[in-house]
C-alpha cells in the first residue's frame, strides 16, 4: 500500500487479510491478487507488509498454514482462518463498520 | 547456549518459510504475466525483474518476521550484553577514570570536583592563566549547568515513578544520574586542565577554546540528560534491561490515529504496556495481560 492509502489503512490489513481468508484458503500472492481485483486495483498489498501479517496472525491463532499443492502443481503454504480467527473477523468487522459510520456521520454534519 | 540454538533454528526456519514464499509468489507473478501472452522466459524476466526492484519490501518483510541479519545480530550474546543496565554505569565509569588517569594532575582534579559539592568551600582560583598548579579549577558555571541537570532529573525521575511505582528504576536511574554528575564534573576539570594549564603561543586561540568549550559543555550536558531519560524509559521496570519486540497493539479504529496500546517486553517476558493515557508494567505470568 502506498503513500496516503497506506496511512489511512494502517491496521486495517489484519480485518482485510482475515475476510480473504473465510473466503477459504489462499496462498500470500493469492491473498494479495484477490485483495487488488475486489479492490478494483485500489489496494495493493506490498510482499513487505503482508508475510508479516499472516505470520503474526499465525502466531495469534487466528490463521493456521500448511504446505499443498497449487494450481501450477507447485507446493504453496496455505494459509487458512480458525475458529478463534472467525471470532475475531466478526470482531473486527463490527469495529469497522462503528468507526466508518460514525466518521460517515461526522462528514455528513460537519 | 541451547536457547540461543533454538533461537538461531527459528530464524533459519524463519529464513527459509520466507524465501521459498518468496520464490512462489515469483513463479506466480511469471504465471500471471505469462498468461497475458509473453513468453516464458520474458515472463519470468519480468517477474524477476518486478520483485527484484522490491528488494525493500523483502527486506522489510524479513525484518517484519524477524529473520533478517539485523534480528540474527540482536540473538547473540554481545547483543544481550548491550541491553544489559550494567553496560551504561560501567561505560561511564570506564570513560572517567580514563580521563583522572590521563590527567597530569590528578590531585586537582580532586580538589575540583569537590568544589562542585554543594556547602564545601574550594580553594580559591588564584591564577586562572597559566592555572594555579596546586589549586582548583574555576567550577561555578559548570557546577550550575551540572546542579540544573540533576534538578530536572530528580523532577523527570519523580514523574516517571508516579507513573510507573517501581523503585528499581527509580534508584538505577538516581544511581546513574550521580555517576553522571560526576563524570561531568571530571570532565570539566580535566578540561579545564588542558585549556588553562599553560599559556598558548597563538593570540586568541586559547579564548576561543575556552569560549567553544563553556559553551559546549551544557549543551553535551543537556543532551546527555535526554539521552539518559529516552535509556531510562525504554529499560524493563522489573529487570531494568533494555526492551524490545516492540508491539503496536488496537483495533483499526484507534491505530488510524495512534497505537491504542504500546507493549514491550524484555528477554525474561517482563515488560511494559503504554495506552495514550497510562503507562503499566507486567511479568510474563500476569494475568491481567
Amino acid at each position: 500500500m502506498d503513500g496516503d492509502k497506506g496511512s489511512l489503512l494502517r491496521g486495517t490489513l489484519d480485518l482485510l487479510v482475515l475476510r480473504i481468508l473465510a473466503g477459504g484458503p489462499q496462498h500470500g500472492y493469492g491473498i494479495s491478487s484477490r485483495l487488488s481485483e475486489l479492490s478494483s486495483e485500489w489496494l495493493q498489498v506490498e510482499e513487505g507488509s503482508l508475510y508479516p501479517c499472516l505470520y503474526r496472525m499465525e502466531e495469534r491463532g487466528w490463521v493456521r498454514s500448511e504446505l499443498l499443492l497449487s494450481e501450477n502443481k507447485r507446493k504453496a503454504r496455505y494459509y487458512s482462518l480458525t475458529q478463534l480467527g472467525a471470532q475475531e473477523l466478526l470482531v473486527q468487522s463490527e469495529n469497522w463498520r462503528q468507526f466508518s459510520g460514525i466518521v460517515a456521520k461526522v462528514l455528513k454534519k460537519g | 547456549m541451547a536457547e540461543l540454538f533454538a533461537a538461531l533454528a527459528i530464524w533459519w526456519e524463519r529464513r527459509r518459510r520466507f524465501a521459498r514464499e518468496w520464490k512462489f509468489h515469483r513463479e506466480m507473478a511469471a504465471a500471471d504475466l505469462r498468461s497475458l501472452g509473453l513468453s516464458p522466459a520474458e515472463a519470468r524476466q519480468q517477474a524477476r525483474r518486478r520483485l527484484g526492484a522490491r528488494a525493500n519490501h523483502r527486506r522489510a518483510a524479513l525484518r517484519g518476521i524477524g529473520a533478517d541479519a539485523r534480528s540474527l545480530l540482536e540473538l547473540l550474546p554481545i547483543a544481550r550484553a548491550g541491553r544489559s543496565p550494567l553496560l551504561m554505569p560501567l561505560v561511564i565509569l570506564v570513560v572517567t577514570a580514563t580521563v583522572f588517569a590521563l590527567s597530569p594532575q590528578r590531585e586537582q582534579i580532586l580538589e575540583s570536583v569537590r568544589g562542585f559539592l554543594p556547602f564545601t568551600r574550594a580553594l580559591p582560583v588564584e591564577r586562572l592563566i597559566p592555572l594555579t598548579p596546586a589549586g582548583v579549577v574555576p567550577v561555578g558555571f559548570a557546577s550550575l549547568v551540572l546542579w540544573t541537570c540533576v534538578l530536572v532529573g530528580l523532577a523527570r525521575l519523580a514523574a516517571l515513578y508516579v507513573s510507573l511505582r517501581q523503585w528499581r528504576v527509580f534508584a538505577y536511574g538516581g544511581f546513574l544520574l550521580a555517576i553522571f554528575v560526576m563524570a561531568g564534573a571530571v570532565i570539566w576539570s580535566y578540561g579545564l586542565q588542558l585549556l588553562l594549564g599553560a599559556r598558548w603561543g597563538i593570540d586568541g586561540v586559547q579564548g576561543f577554546a575556552l569560549v567553544a568549550f563553556g559553551f559546549a559543555f551544557p549543551g553535551l550536558a543537556f543532551l546527555s540528560i535526554g539521552f539518559w531519560f529516552r535509556d531510562l524509559e525504554q529499560r524493563c521496570p522489573r529487570c531494568l534491561r533494555a526492551l524490545g519486540l516492540q508491539r503496536r497493539q488496537g483495533k483499526p479504529y484507534d491505530v488510524l490515529v495512534e497505537p491504542a496500546e504500546l507493549e514491550s517486553v524484555c528477554l525474561y517476558g517482563h515488560g511494559q504496556a503504554t495506552a495514550s493515557r497510562w503507562k503499566k508494567s507486567f511479568a510474563c505470568d500476569d494475568s491481567a495481560f
